[in-house]
């Protein structure tokens, strides 16, 4: 008897199940406190507005307080009741929302100037019932049901409400938001650049020779050697003292607005070996000797943004910056070593270098947030050009590494945060 | 690449209804509408030419041998259909229809939730002939493309066929909705000489054609 009853249950969901059919459904609008205009042409109404906003508020707690009654104005007007005669003869199983489309204009200004209520439309046709819901701005139903159809007026307004506004309500708009939504552009229009902020780590490599430029430019300062300690032939540029070729690592942070102008604050590190001359056996007691090179600086980034796949943005960049450079020495006497006299009056460079550096690079922006950055430059450090020199220059010792100038090129991987 | 592009330059001629299943057969009551005014030539002169007919009564002249013919072939396959005048559509609203991606079919159609009816007759069916273009050598596409619409029409001197194109609707009287909207395109070779007989063998084909896509049913 017991399974006979779940049986009897079973298939009664089965059908009820069954009997719902969605001919087609596209997005509408659930408001909160909803006007629920109940449009017929039939002779009897299936469901009484008090019951639907019953069933409504029950089914849907978002939806609030709405209002449901039947829409008498299109009931008596003639041009709705051309439109709701065809539809009552036209509705069917495997439609489009197109083949529904209201084509008079009269009946597509009256869809259009219903504002944030909304229609549905009831008839009955062999023991089913067709619900279609009109909402402004469309001249075809959203939405097109084949529901069961009951005598009981509580169990039909559960099932329309079940059936057509189970999804989360939204606040109604005040007319000055309406307004103001009506002159917005619409979706497509208003593709304005990101905003983009990333995070990344790049590894490459520095040198001071530039690529397709005559050795010629660097033999001198490449082939330089210290010499006790302190002699090169030239001072000027750094790298007659410390290897030129590093590897270079680097983290930085950056924001562009409008896919146009952005900043960058970056971090720069690599370590140069110091360019001791071995025949010189002066070196003996050196265990090893180095300088680190930091740098810490802000660019300007101008760049634009492609969107070449639905996956990919490229946002191709050129940038130019100021950096400080910091180069921290690290040496080291062999073991049981009493230092020279020449490793105590050894070159000291200076506490701070001040450069500017200029590049190009890429951007790729994989699924919106990881990137993949290419960028290539020169930098430049060198002594600080913002005092006039003084009048006893000439006796004043020589700077040394007056200018320094390197080439970099890196590959970054990054975290992207796109804001709108 | 090639494939794709090649499979896009075809195009779905005909919009059908999915309603529209059974087809409709010669005993049914069809009513003919628009056939007044649907009637265009052009390259009259070359016409007018060929056919010694004087310039001044070539579309006339032309107009009704190929319509009164047409009228005539379509009666022979569907005994009950009757011409309605031009006036029954007067209030009828211009429409686009949709057959394919970028072919429209523009023309006018009766309104939702009004019967059509004229001299007491109300026939289920109306055949809404929209345009009957006659010419040399032409091509739907340059017609019913928008995409292509903006393209210059090369009038050659050497003339291989003789073109007809038509557009029509067939249209659910009782329920008001276009339960066959097509673009037909008939060729129909030239050599030297052209004949009334000729543009009659034409309009015959066209209502062959009609006829077959009329019994055209869509699989479930």
């Amino acid at each position: 008897m017991k399974n006979i009853l779940i049986l009897f249950l079973l298939l009664f969901f089965v059908v009820d199940l069954s009997a719902k059919e969605t001919v087609f459904k596209n997005d509408y609008t659930i408001w909160k406190d909803a006007d629920i205009l109940i449009w017929t042409k039939d002779s009897n109404l299936a469901v009484s507005p008090k019951e639907l906003c019953l069933s409504l508020k029950r089914i849907n707690a978002s939806i609030g307080e709405p209002k449901c009654r039947t829409f008498g104005e299109w009931e008596r007007d003639s041009v709705t009741a051309l439109y709701g005669e065809w539809l009552k003869n036209n509705l069917a199983p495997n439609l489009d929302a197109d083949h529904l489309r209201a084509r008079s204009p009269e009946m597509i200004k009256k869809i259009n100037n219903l504002e944030d209520k909304t229609v549905i439309y009831l008839t009955q046709k062999d023991n089913q019932l067709y619900v279609a819901l009109f909402e402004e701005l469309s001249a075809s139903p959203k939405t097109v049901q084949i529901l069961p159809y009951t005598k009981n007026q509580i169990e039909q307004g559960d099932i329309i409400a079940n059936a057509l506004f189970k999804n989360k309500a939204e606040r109604r708009l005040t007319k000055e938001e309406r307004k103001k939504k009506a002159e917005e552009p619409d979706p497509y229009y208003k593709e304005t650049a990101k905003h983009h902020s990333w995070v990344g780590v790049a590894y490459g490599k520095t040198q001071a020779s530039l690529p397709l430029t005559p050795k010629s430019w660097y033999k001198n300062k490449l082939d330089s050697r210290i010499k006790s300690y302190r002699n090169t032939k030239d001072s000027l540029s750094l790298w007659n003292f410390i290897e030129d070729e590093a590897p270079l690592a680097s983290i930085y942070f950056g924001r562009t607005w409008y896919g146009f102008i952005g900043a960058e604050f970056f971090y720069r590190y690599s370590s140069h070996k110091a360019k001791i001359d071995n025949t010189d056996p002066i070196y003996q007691e050196l265990d090893y000797w180095k300088f680190n090179r930091h740098e810490i600086g802000i660019s300007l980034v101008f760049s634009k943004n492609y969107h070449s796949f639905s996956f990919l943005e490229t946002s191709p960049y050129a940038f130019i910056g100021f950096q400080y450079s910091f180069f921290n020495e690290e040496i080291g006497l062999k073991k049981g070593v009493e230092p020279s006299r020449f490793y105590e009056t050894r070159i000291k460079f200076e506490n701070v270098y001040k450069g500017a550096l200029f590049g190009a690079g890429t951007h790729l922006i994989f699924f919106k947030h990881y990137g993949l950055n290419l960028k290539a430059g020169i930098g430049s450090r060198g002594r600080m050009l913002d005092s006039d020199p003084s009048s006893e220059a000439a006796s004043e010792p020589t700077i040394i590494g007056g200018s320094t100038i390197d080439c970099f090129i890196n590959l970054g991987i990054e975290y992207y945060w796109s804001l709108k | 690449m090639f494939f794709f592009v090649a499979c896009t330059s075809s195009h779905q001629w005909s919009a059908v209804h999915p309603s529209y299943k059974k087809g409709i057969s010669s005993n049914d009551a069809i009513g003919i509408v628009g056939t007044q005014n649907a009637f265009i030539l052009s390259r009259a002169k070359w016409f007018s030419n060929r056919l010694e007919i004087p310039m001044d009564s070539i579309h006339q002249k032309t107009d009704h041998l190929i319509i009164s013919n047409f009228i005539n072939e379509f009666k022979i396959n569907y005994p009950q259909a009757s011409v309605f005048p031009d006036s029954v559509e007067k209030d009828w609203p211009t429409e686009s229809q949709k057959l394919d991606k970028s072919i429209f079919l523009k023309g006018r159609l009766p309104a939702q939730g009004i019967v059509i009816s004229h001299e007491n007759k109300t026939p289920p069916y109306l055949f809404i002939l929209h345009e009957f273009l006659i010419g040399t050598d032409l091509d739907r596409n340059l017609y019913y493309d928008y995409t292509q619409g903006d393209q210059e029409l090369e009038i050659k001197t050497t003339v291989h066929h003789i073109t007809a194109i038509l557009s029509y609707t067939l249209w659910d009287n009782l329920n008001q909705r276009p339960l066959l909207s097509s673009v037909v395109e008939i060729q129909e070779p030239f050599s030297t000489r052209l004949t009334q007989e000729q543009l009659k063998l034409i309009s015959q084909k066209a209502v062959k054609q009609i006829h077959k896509e009329f019994s055209r049913r869509i699989i479930p």
